[in-house]
């Protein structure tokens, strides 16, 4: 009994409250808020190449909350081990040109529960324009700031042209 | 709880009333041998030790500490879910009674890997829908080439990198690959198990593959040359 309270109930005290904060901490970047690395040359203007961190939150892709321009970060239908960092640029019911430079202009409406996805660089991005539309669900989170370097907020990136 | 406190010489003694002397009110305080009342205590720290030593108040917070090591178990470890409509008859829902449900034990844990076989029954989000989950047999996976069926419009199909073929087991009353094509791996959310009510259908998930319409890809999938770029 000595032993029990000299030397086990301690480390049974330090497991559990280090199971209750790491699955709080897990909760939290699954359901509110997180940080995460984006990599890659897709979102050149936006992120860097080298690796942006950048904050994203998730009480917009479950409140359906999302809108043409947002900054998304979801599961790549082509590997699910793998997040990608686009933007929307159509939601269901939209007409959308595949490829605005190409001859013969291939158009596509966007399927419902589907978004369309495209990388600000367009040039160096593998996205919808490949793969096709992606369905909603994969969808993880929101980019609503970027935290290093130059810490700003990402806003919504669609104009609207005014009419002459 | 006694607090000891030297103040100029004299001992001053704090302690908390105990129940037995009547009154819950305040602070019995020595001072020089003789007993003063204090009635109303200003001090913060103390009425926060006191607030926390409570010991409804230390069960109601020990309790939501561990909320979120529930959800986490919920969420990658093993849930309860029912099945309703006839999609995967006769697995799911034999007798078309609508008002009965199969409700069966959905490995969650199993979807972390993204390891699946064929044969599997799983539960997705439905592609055209995120509000909707539907729980379907996956037949081919990514390699694989299969012969699709009527609604589709192509005779077969080379499954793509990342992505499956599910159908449901009663292939006339069912929503399935048929009509939405090949779904991406991302959106299966977990592996159904077990069905657990009713108990005279107790038991495994059975396990049902068609060899005769599947051609199994025996190859390494990472060199299916399918937009494996960012």
């Amino acid at each position: 009994m000595r032993f029990y309270f000299r030397y086990v109930n301690p480390i049974l005290r330090t497991v559990s409250t280090a199971l209750r904060v790491i699955c709080a901490v897990h909760i939290t970047n699954e359901y509110f808020i997180e940080i995460t690395q984006c990599m890659g040359p897709s979102m050149l203007p936006t992120f860097n190449v080298v690796g942006d961190f950048v904050a994203l939150e998730h009480f917009s892709p479950r409140l359906r909350r999302l809108e043409i321009g947002d900054v998304i970060v979801c599961k790549s239908p082509t590997n699910p081990w793998r997040s990608v960092c686009k933007r929307i640029v159509g939601m269901p019911g939209d007409r959308i040109c595949i490829d605005p430079t190409a001859i013969h202009r291939k158009f596509i409406t966007v399927p419902p529960g589907h978004v369309w996805i495209q990388g600000d660089n367009m040039s160096n991005s593998t996205d919808s324009r490949s793969y096709g539309p992606i369905p909603y669900a994969l969808i993880g989170g929101k980019v609503f700031a970027r935290v290093w370097p130059n810490p700003c907020w990402i806003k919504n990136g669609l104009i609207t042209l005014e009419e002459n | 709880m006694n607090v000891n406190m030297n103040k100029s010489g004299s001992t001053i003694t704090l302690c908390r009333l105990s129940s037995k002397k009547g009154n819950d009110n305040g602070l019995i305080c020595m001072y020089n041998k003789k007993e003063f009342r204090i009635t109303s205590v200003f001090n913060y720290q103390l009425q926060m030790t006191q607030f926390f030593s409570n010991t409804a108040v230390r069960t109601i917070l020990v309790t939501a500490s561990w909320i979120p090591v529930a959800i986490f178990c919920l969420d990658h470890g093993f849930t309860i879910g029912s099945i309703h409509g006839r999609s995967m008859q006769p697995t799911f829902n034999p007798d078309s009674n609508k008002l009965r449900h199969d409700i069966v034990l959905l490995n969650r844990a199993a979807a972390i890997t993204h390891k699946y076989k064929r044969g599997d029954v799983v539960t997705l989000y439905l592609p055209d829908d995120p509000d909707k989950i539907i729980a379907k047999r996956i037949i081919a996976l990514e390699g694989d080439t299969i012969f699709t069926l009527p609604p589709y419009s192509e005779k077969f199909l080379r499954i793509p990198k990342g992505y499956c073929w599910v159908e449901g087991d009663d292939t006339f009353h069912s929503k399935d690959s048929n009509t939405f094509g090949p779904v991406p791996l991302g959106l299966i959310r977990s592996k159904v198990t077990f069905i657990l009510w009713p108990f005279s259908r107790f038991g495994r998930v059975p396990h049902i593959e068609k060899p005769g319409r599947v051609s199994v890809f025996l190859g390494d999938v990472n060199l299916l040359n399918i937009f494996d770029v960012d």
